[in-house]
């Protein structure tokens, strides 16, 4: 199966500078990938990760950024929504889906991962 | 389809929306009930419930054992719901049946177990027998109680289990919860309010909504009205968590994430650690935040044991959760299944092998359920992803190690720290090894094995905080120290002087416990008291000089059977490492009991061994004040010096090499047992050492009576002590063999030492204590040389004491002022001193003029200037002092 352009992601302003400026600070070119993602203990989530292109892709190039989901995670998921939220707790991306993986999706915030 | 609704404040309701879910059994991918989902308004509605039934006091007031019972009440329906909970469970979370089955009773047991540890053991008041503070005396005591409005919220793995140990550690302490089950499986946590109303628990303790924890957890985990949260789920949720509640301040107790490591040691039973790791990884389908997810196994074992579990991975049987024959059923959800095959699909981009499994199970007439088969890979370096992030599913990284220092390192080498196994037929060695694993948990030849009164909780990310056990339901409380004065009295208060111009402290405290015994020949008492003790083996302490004059032996002899060897390496000025080498000389004689022989170094150094031979250690982990809570070994003072009084104070003086300076030991538990005053034991005194130790105790009594803490029993010690002195020393000077007069000083000491440990001592001995550490000025001779100068600097603040003093010293006060009384007495000393030729200059004693300013510095701040009848603060004065003195 090869790689195919599609559209899943839907990218809010803040986000998007927000991403670019992760990328810009690091000097590196990666795209960012859309994966679930699980830090213990029962509630997967959706996150963020810096990562090459694979094969299976599906791939979106949105305001100078390349996104890419694994099939059988837009299949789960559908499309998604990127936010950036920053309050007196803390800073990050926000991340809600058409189908949530988990009941506390939009609860927190996620890094980009390396 | 089953219908459930939200159960708040004792009944249950419908979502105040009207909004219902579905939930879905696992096993089929069909929903099986409708459950209300709570919004914001129903969690509020929620929280002022648990709110109003805490405040009211109708929960949290009520007596624990009355409580406990109502909890117990809980258990019982909890058994009595038994297999519609069972089936419940396994319907809405995929567990297997022959796990399920087992939840009702394992829950309720929780429960019945921590009502009875409320009801009986759980400490709710706790007497403080040491404070710590030599200034605030009175009781202090500990009460635990109820932090308030809890919030529960807990996963989809075992929804039952979860349930329980939260809402039974919050009631049983006395809160109120507000539960929110995972909302993949809400079903049995909302049976558990008809438990709960069917017990009688009044309403509004317990409430349990469920719904999106996206919707409910910011409402939940910001409300002021909300006292703690605890929670079970991911770490990514839980630091969100945490940082919400910071902003109230809110209890937190989170219980996270894990990649525990099985530890596979080469000496391990082979059958037992492939069991072990199968159920440790497989058990649940994985979906256990504390699994054995890295299994790392010894090199020396490794091939047979990755084939050995293969093979017993491949026995496993996947099927429908209801199917009594499964031994693993479904993954939870949708979501959880994909998070699996994304995860076994990095695994092996990342490099690893898998040994089996690797791909969906297919399980007939089940197609739309999350099966999964267990999941086995090798070659895994514990730096990859598959090694570092939790997986929650049936899958598992082996990982080859060397030595138990090479596991170890691996093991620790995690963001996680929550559970772990080693397996080994040696158990020191596997002991050994758990005590390196940084871990909440460690099972040695076994895993998931959990008990009610084991603690259960996370190191590192996996967590904060504790469940289960005495420090679970500790979590649930709050301490609070009571403290009531032993003497409300602002005149009584020494602390609340900070803000006044008093300068007296009015209360009496007055604790002298030492037997005395005098008189003729009186030295053949001892025996007795070692009878009177129940004590079988006393040693010996004393100085050589004492034991050249053969006082060691006289004691010795009248000891007969009940000697056992003496001890006579004390220095005068004594040290810890001296009081060591004692104690360890007692150890080795088993001495059950202590005669110190000799002077003050002596006796003190007695008194810290007595303290050491009862709590073991060493003398330096003893300094303290009022710290002991009982007797010490039993110690038998006689004094062979008229001065110190140490044979009944409550203070042991000694100087750490450590700290460069003299130490202290002050407790009512060190002051001797016995003090036997036998005049044959200072007959041979030299005049000089009579006269100093004689102007000790006479410092001793005047400060006393002068002292900010003198009260009316001191004084009449005091006074007393003063007048023997006054008229015995010159005696003794005479004819140092008048038994009668050497008697008579050695009472006035021991009456000195009464009155100045209970009253305390002043200036003069502030600034003796100083000439002695810096200019080796012996302490008597020290404190009779300042004596007459610091009563004089005193006489505006103690004119009616010292006039007193005048009359004990002889002198005809007829006629005089209280004033010039009181300067009389100071002019007596001098006088007695001349008198018995005592030194009367610093001068004479060779202390030289240069360094008398850095003196002055360190005698206001010995802690003796505090206690002063004038107020000790310009170290100018202090310096004038030493000056006019010189």
């Amino acid at each position: 199966m090869k790689r195919e352009n599609a559209s899943f992601v839907i990218l809010e302003i803040k986000a998007a500078a927000e991403l670019k400026r992760f990328l810009a600070e690091r000097e590196i070119q990666q795209l960012i990938r859309i994966e679930l993602q699980f830090s213990g203990c029962c509630d997967p989530a959706l996150g963020l990760r810096a990562d090459q292109m694979l094969e299976t892709d599906l791939i979106q190039e949105l305001d100078g950024l390349q996104f890419a989901i694994d099939r059988k995670t837009f299949a789960l998921v559908g499309n998604v929504r990127i936010g950036y939220k920053k309050s007196s707790e803390n800073a990050g991306f926000t991340l809600t889906s058409d189908q949530p993986v988990s009941e506390w999706e939009g609860f927190g915030v996620c890094q980009v991962r390396l | 389809m089953e219908e459930y609704k939200l159960f708040i404040n004792g009944e249950y309701v419908d979502a105040k929306s009207g909004e219902t879910f579905e939930s879905i059994d696992p096993g089929t991918g069909l929903p099986f009930a409708t459950i209300a989902k709570a919004g914001v308004e129903d969690a509020e509605a929620a929280i002022h419930a648990a709110r109003d039934a805490f405040d009211s006091g109708i929960w949290s007031d009520m007596d624990p054992k009355e409580r406990s019972r109502l909890v117990m009440n809980f258990a019982d329906n909890i058994t009595q719901q038994g297999l519609r909970l069972s089936i419940a469970e396994s319907t809405d979370s995929g567990q297997v049946m022959g796990l399920a089955k087992f939840m009702p009773m394992m829950g309720g047991n929780f429960v019945r177990n921590m009502a009875h540890y409320a009801m009986n053991d759980f400490p709710w008041t706790e007497e403080i027998l040491v404070s710590g503070n030599a200034f605030g005396p009175g009781r202090d005591y500990i009460r635990r109680e109820p932090i308030g409005v809890c919030v529960g919220i807990i996963p989809w793995n075992f929804p039952i289990m979860m349930a329980c140990w939260k809402i039974a550690s919050a009631i049983s302490m006395g809160n109120t919860i507000v539960l929110k089950p995972a909302s993949p499986t809400p079903v049995t946590a909302l049976i558990l309010g008809e438990c709960v109303k069917a017990a009688g628990i009044p309403a509004g303790v317990v409430n349990i909504i469920a719904g999106a924890g996206s919707e409910l957890g910011n409402v939940l985990c910001t409300h002021p009205l909300v006292d703690k949260v605890a929670f079970t789920g991911s770490t990514g949720i839980g630091t969100q968590i945490m940082k919400m509640a910071a902003d109230t301040v809110k209890k937190v107790s989170l219980e996270l994430g894990g990649k525990s490591a099985n530890i596979i040691l080469d000496d391990a039973d082979m059958e037992l650690a492939v069991e072990g790791s199968v159920y440790g990884t497989f058990y649940h389908q994985g979906q256990v935040c504390e699994s054995g997810t890295r299994v790392l196994v010894s090199d020396k074992i490794y091939d047979e044991f990755i084939e050995k579990m293969k093979a017993r991975t491949e026995e496993l049987r996947i099927g429908y959760q209801l199917e009594p024959s499964s031994h693993q059923g479904p993954i939870a959800n949708a979501a959880q299944f994909a998070t699996v095959e994304q995860y076994v699909k990095l695994g092996q981009e990342e490099g690893a092998r898998i040994l089996t499994g690797g791909k969906p199970a297919e399980v007939a007439g089940l197609e739309g359920g999350y099966y999964y088969e267990p999941t086995i890979f090798v070659d895994v370096d514990n730096s990859m992803r598959i090694a570092q992030e939790e997986i929650f599913g049936p899958v598992v990284c082996v990982i080859k190690f060397s030595s138990d220092e090479e596991a170890a390192a691996i093991a620790n080498d995690s963001k996680y720290g929550l559970g772990g196994g080693i397996f080994s037929q040696n158990t020191q060695r596997a002991e050994n090894l758990a005590a390196k694993i940084r871990t909440g948990t460690m099972w040695i030849n076994n895993y998931h094995s959990f008990g009610d009164y084991c603690p259960f909780g996370g190191y590192k990310e996996s967590g904060i905080g504790r469940e289960l056990g005495h420090q679970g339901l500790s979590e649930y409380t709050e301490i609070k120290r009571v403290h009531i004065s032993s003497h409300p009295d602002i005149n009584a208060n020494i602390a609340m002087q900070i803000i006044s111009d008093k300068n007296t402290i009015d209360m009496i405290n007055y604790n002298c416990p030492t037997n005395i015994i005098g008189g003729h020949g009186c030295l053949a008492a001892i025996a007795k008291e070692l009878v009177n003790f129940g004590c079988q083996r006393a040693m010996i302490m004393t100085d050589a000089g004492v034991k050249a004059a053969g006082l060691a032996d006289l004691a010795k002899n009248a000891l007969a059977g009940f000697y056992v060897g003496t001890f006579d390496n004390i220095a005068q000025d004594t040290d810890l490492d001296t009081v060591d080498e004692a104690t360890a000389y007692a150890r080795e004689l088993k001495a059950d009991c202590i005669v110190s022989v000799g002077g003050g170094s002596v006796i003190d150094t007695a008194k810290a061994v007595c303290v050491t031979l009862t709590n073991g250690g060493s003398a330096n982990d003893h300094l303290a004040v009022n710290r002991l809570t009982g007797p010490q070994t039993p110690h038998i003072v006689i004094p062979t010096t008229s001065g110190t009084g140490s044979e009944v104070t409550n203070v042991a003086v000694i100087k750490s090499k450590i700290a460069g300076r003299k130490v202290y030991i002050v407790d009512r538990w060190i002051t001797p047992n016995t003090a036997i005053l036998d005049a044959r034991f200072t007959m041979g005194l030299p005049e000089s050492l009579t006269v100093s130790t004689a102007m000790d105790a006479m410092t001793h009594s005047v400060e006393a009576l002068t002292s900010i803490m003198a009260n009316p029993i001191c004084d009449g010690q005091a006074l007393h002590a003063i007048r023997l002195i006054a008229e015995n020393l010159p005696l003794v000077v005479a004819n140092g063999q008048d038994e009668t007069a050497r008697q008579n000083l050695q009472i006035a000491a021991t009456m000195a030492g009464w009155a100045f440990g209970v009253a305390q001592v002043g200036l003069a001995h502030a600034m003796a204590h100083t000439l002695g550490i810096i200019h080796n000025v012996p302490h008597g001779v020290a404190c009779g040389l300042l004596l007459p100068g610091v009563m004089r600097y005193n006489v505006d603040h103690a004119t009616k004491k010292l006039a007193l003093a005048a009359q004990a010293l002889g002198v005809n006060t007829t006629g005089m002022s209280e004033r010039d009384a009181a300067l009389a007495a100071a002019d007596a000393v001098e006088n007695l001193m001349k008198s018995v030729k005592h030194p009367l200059r610093l001068s004479d004693v060779n202390v030289p003029k240069e360094g008398l300013d850095v003196a002055a510095f360190h005698a206001i701040a010995d802690m003796a200037a505090l206690f002063n009848a004038r107020p000790v603060n310009d170290p100018m004065e202090i310096f004038e002092l030493y000056n006019q003195l010189y």
